[in-house]
């Protein structure tokens, strides 16, 4: 820190008024005017003396041995300068272990330590060379002979009869064609969403229902496709100091992973990711081109940049697995819910267990005495998958609200009032009140929206032309995720100010929401207040990721920028030359560049407090602590809170929860989610099977909008995703091979612009004064949430056909 | 092989510059601009022509840069996204797109801008798409369906189609 920056430690003063004139503003993001201009610096883009070019070498074959590598003619490329093969690459200190929420390694599995392939795509060469161009040729020439074996790909292993490879798992022993795992990814699964899990009597009960629906949803594999290829540049300043700049949701997770895997102190390294091309969950774990990319750049003693190719961002980076929901849903005849019973079932790798928790929405989405939920794995010649936007959600809330449509139509319900009839009142996971629930308030305002009551339930019963047309809805939530998160807040003697944290952006709005927090909190004009993100040498924010940073780092910018205030306040009050001394220190507020008495006249610019101060500048830093750092029971949205007043500051810089944990224990607990609901409208055409989506609506509740210019952005990109999911997205697993068929833009389909219809979004005012002191719920994941079960439904409602997998393709339809 | 068989000394005209390279012969105009000139605006988002994040103009018109080699576009005029307008003075449809927030990542952002740029030109010369009614018709009018069609060779993951639409609608105006 420069020569007059301290960093205070007093007790801020929570009492006075809140500025309302920044925050819930529109303004254009930060970054905006460089990004539209080119001037933005992605990753691969930010120059390093004496750069050399990587290129990874991956395996075509997905199961089997390298029995032999001649990298004569690569190395004879003029330009290279190496060829890694597994027998050269040099070997990491220390291994990938159980991943946590700090390191968060997409993989356990390390690549390039011996001639072992357990998937197609895995990393079996690393070249470096003086040009790109040298690098790519190299890559392709250099000639490998393997001992192939027959990769097992397939999901339907997992039918009865078929034969089960891992004899370590106990199903094998069972004579089961899968293994029902009790943890995955340090209780990612089983932690705070277990994957075994019964409610009352289970699916015992679903003999006690009057009516039965029973189903099974089949849903493709889907990759993130970020636009921004997958890079980094590794440079090492000094044989122990290493900098990497590359794309990450997560600085600080890379960093830490680095010194874990290296055997160096977190401190020799540092990790560069301001601006990020997109990621989705692919970039949020670190995965093996990382590493070896690091360890190449050491060997040859220059900095290495690595692109992955389109190609390679199928294998690389994780995947959203192919997955089974076998689903029974059983009601009284007024279709009150009296139990739900539902089995994953998906492929995971050959070297780990892996699984996003599908089932979990089912668990908090309506109330229903008796659910039981199972997770079955098939092992296969895959890459791990990974987390994918609303992972569980995305696949989960869809399946689920699928089965609920199809049951009012069953039953001859209105969806809607089928909803309202099984509406959870209180948080079915554990029975305390939601820190806030506009559910029912959503569809409302979306069938008004939508005028929903001229929906003709009958299917074939409205046309256009020789459209068929149809329409349908479905509820949304995402749980409300936080995580520690630290941020610094500076002002300086020319009044402007800045705010700091080590978050990256991947296309959210990190830097505009933190300008706008801190220039609401100081009294500021937005445009005197700058951010510095993306870099671990700044305070520790967390991942991007789960739609959990603005409702974390936001409650640490806000945290710091009144601890910065505050001390404004005292030094003011405490002066003897200010024209506020001697007044409370509530009786201050900040306005337009100076502190100022309420109720008089008295007010003094704050650029003269710290210049009599002496201080250029001043800075606090501040927490946002919700406990148990990385602990899983602490991630998810379920936790033990008093009330809003509970959240207090204290001298040693931390937001902590006051009051009685007995009482917080008993009374306390809230269920935190974020609620919506989405309608779509669609014609179909009755020859060609063709879908188009004329219209998406969602109405959000979703606490405090920090920015509604970049939420409504978010949430359009969102529900786009959903309408993907439903109609577009698949990659297609050649089971021969054991490869993707379509990876590339060209055949892995996504919407242009052309696909894309009328989408509204809409946000209630859904004031929650328990979920951070910020009030931010997070839209990042939400809008995906639910819209190909609208669609779905409306499908059918336009054709009378029930379709249960995904994506629809035309002749599904037909 | 000798170098001198696999590389050849090119003179790029880039946004009115003109700058002498000795290129690989491999070498795409978009690794020219990006490595080579350190113009880091034009994207590599597939490196197939795929995406259209790489789009630049040449003579005006649209190309995916990372389809064309260097070595032949000699005496002819790429305008990149540097060459349309700086943060501190924005070419309208830059601004378009900062008003209506028609990127969220960014990354795709200077290709569509482009893009749109010469898609107006398009439309102006009377050139129709897949949904002009009367495509021997002289004027074009370019409504929402319109535009979505003309820019659909430049992908968005984000998805901010929908802004993207109604930022060239109005810089068209």
């Amino acid at each position: 820190m420069e020569h007059g920056m301290t960093t205070t430690t007093t007790s801020p003063d929570l009492s006075a008024p809140a500025q309302t004139n920044v925050v819930g503003k529109g303004f254009a993001r930060t970054e905006a005017d460089q990004k539209v201009s080119g001037a933005l610096r992605y990753t691969a883009e930010i120059p390093a003396p004496g750069l050399c070019y990587g290129v990874l070498v991956t395996s075509p074959i997905a199961r089997g041995r390298i029995m032999g590598v001649d990298t004569r003619s690569s190395e004879a490329v003029p330009g290279v300068l190496k060829v890694f093969t597994h027998e050269t690459m040099p070997r990491l200190p220390s291994h990938p272990e159980q991943p946590d929420w700090d390191i968060m390694y997409g993989s356990n599995y390390v690549p390039m330590e011996g001639p072992e392939i357990v998937y197609a795509g895995q990393p079996i060469g690393y070249v470096v060379a003086e040009t790109l161009e040298a690098a790519q040729y190299a890559a392709e020439i250099v000639r490998y002979t393997f001992d192939t074996q027959t990769p097992v790909v397939h999901l339907d292993r997992a039918e009865p009869g078929a034969p089960y490879p891992d004899k370590t798992q106990p199903g094998h022993a069972a004579g089961l064609p899968y293994h029902e795992p009790d943890e995955i990814w340090l209780g990612y699964v089983a932690g705070t969403l277990p994957s075994h899990s019964i409610r009352g009597k289970g699916r015992a009960a679903l003999a006690q229902a009057e009516v039965r629906l029973d189903g099974s949803w089949k849903l493709s594999y889907n990759h993130h496709n970020p636009m921004e290829l997958v890079a980094l540049t590794a440079v090492w300043e000094t044989p122990d100091r290493l900098l990497v700049y590359e794309t990450s949701q997560t600085p600080n997770n890379f960093r830490n992973a680095y010194a874990k895997l290296l055997g160096l102190p977190r401190e020799n390294v540092r990790v560069v990711s301001s601006y990020v091309g997109g990621g989705f969950g692919c970039k949020g774990p670190i995965w093996p081109h990382s590493w070896l990319t690091v360890l190449a750049a050491r060997e040859v003693g220059r900095p290495v940049r690595l692109v992955l190719s389109r190609q390679q961002m199928y294998t690389s980076v994780g995947h959203r697995e192919e997955q089974r929901l076998d689903v029974s849903l059983g009601t009284d005849r007024d279709g009150r819910l009296v139990a739900m019973d539902v089995t994953k079932t998906s492929p995971t790798p050959e070297f780990e267990d892996w699984a996003e928790p599908a089932w979990y929405p089912f668990t908090f989405m309506y109330a229903c005495p008796n659910l039981q939920t199972r997770l079955r794995l098939v092992r296969a010649n895959i890459q791990s998958p990974t987390f994918m936007r609303a992972p569980g959600e995305a696949p989960g809330v869809m399946v689920q609200e699928c089965a609920i449509n199809e049951l009012a139509a069953q039953l001859g319900v209105d969806p809607i009032e089928l909803r309202l009839r099984n509406h959870a009142d209180v948080y079915p996971i554990d029975g305390s009140p939601w820190s806030s629930k506009l559910l029912k308030e959503c569809y409302a305002r979306g069938a008004e929206r939508v005028e929903w009551h001229k929906r003709n339930p009958e299917p074939r019963s409205v046309r256009d032309g020789r459209m068929l047309l149809g329409m349908g809805m479905a509820s949304v939530s995402h749980t409300v995720y936080r995580k520690r998160a630290a941020a610094r807040v500076t002002i300086a003697a020319d009044g402007s100010a800045h705010a700091a944290a080590s978050a990256s952006d991947i296309g959210t709005g990190t830097a505009t929401f933190m300008r706008q927090i801190t220039a609401e909190e100081l009294g500021l004009p937005f445009g005197k207040v700058t951010a510095l993100i993306g870099d671990t040498g700044l305070p520790e924010a967390p991942m991007q990721a789960g739609a959990l940073l603005a409702a974390s780092l936001g409650s640490a910018t806000l945290d710091a920028a009144r601890r910065l205030r505050s001390r404004l306040v005292h030094m003011a009050v405490s002066d003897r030359e200010s024209p506020l001394h001697g007044l409370p220190a509530d009786r201050v507020i900040a306005d337009s560049g100076c502190l100022v008495s309420v109720p008089g006249t008295a007010r003094e610019p704050i650029h003269a407090i710290l210049r009599r101060a002496g201080f250029t500048e001043l800075s606090a830093e501040g927490l946002f602590d919700p406990g148990g750092l990385g602990h899983p029971g602490n991630l998810g949205g379920h936790e033990t809170w008093e009330d809003a007043g509970s959240w207090r500051h204290t001298g040693n810089t931390r937001l902590v929860r006051t009051g009685d944990p007995k009482r917080d224990a008993r009374e306390g607990r809230r269920g935190m989610h974020s609620w919506g609901s989405v309608f779509a409208t669609v014609a179909v055409d009755p020859d060609f099977g063709l879908i188009r989506v004329r219209r998406l609506t969602g109405v959000y509740a979703c606490g405090r909008i920090l920015n509604p210019k970049l939420a409504e952005s978010q949430l359009i990109g969102g529900i786009t995703w959903g309408m993907s999911q439903a109609l577009f997205e698949a990659t297609h697993m050649d089971r021969r091979y054991g490869r993707f068929m379509n990876s590339n833009y060209a055949e892995y389909l996504m919407p242009v612009n052309a696909d894309v219809p009328t989408i509204e979004v809409e946000f209630l005012e859904d004031p929650d004064p328990y979920v951070n002191p910020a009030g931010v719920k997070g839209v990042g994941e939400i809008g995906i949430i639910g819209v190909a079960a609208a669609i779905v439904d409306a499908v059918w409602n336009a054709t009378g056909k029930r379709l249960r997998e995904l994506p629809i393709t035309a002749e599904a339809v037909l | 092989m000798s170098e001198a068989s696999t590389s050849s000394l090119v003179v790029l005209c880039v946004n009115g510059n003109r700058h002498r390279l000795h290129l690989d012969h491999r070498t795409t105009v978009l690794d020219a601009v990006r490595e080579h000139l350190d113009l880091t605006g034009t994207k590599k988002g597939c490196d197939h022509g795929q995406c259209g994040a790489c789009t630049v103009l040449l003579d005006g018109r649209r190309v995916n840069a990372c389809l064309v080699l260097a070595v032949t576009v000699g005496g002819k005029q790429i305008t990149t996204i540097e060459g349309l307008g700086t943060s501190g003075d924005l070419h309208p449809m830059q601004q378009a797109f900062v008003a209506q927030d028609a990127l969220q990542c960014g990354y795709c952002t200077p290709g569509q801008i482009c893009s749109a740029v010469a898609m107006l030109h398009e439309a102006r010369q009377g050139w129709p798409s897949a949904v002009t009614a009367d495509v021997a018709g002289e004027s074009i009018r370019l409504d929402d369906a319109e535009i979505r069609e003309r820019m659909s060779g430049n992908l968005c993951r984000c998805g901010a189609y929908v802004n993207i639409v109604t930022a060239i609608a109005e810089a068209a105006r």
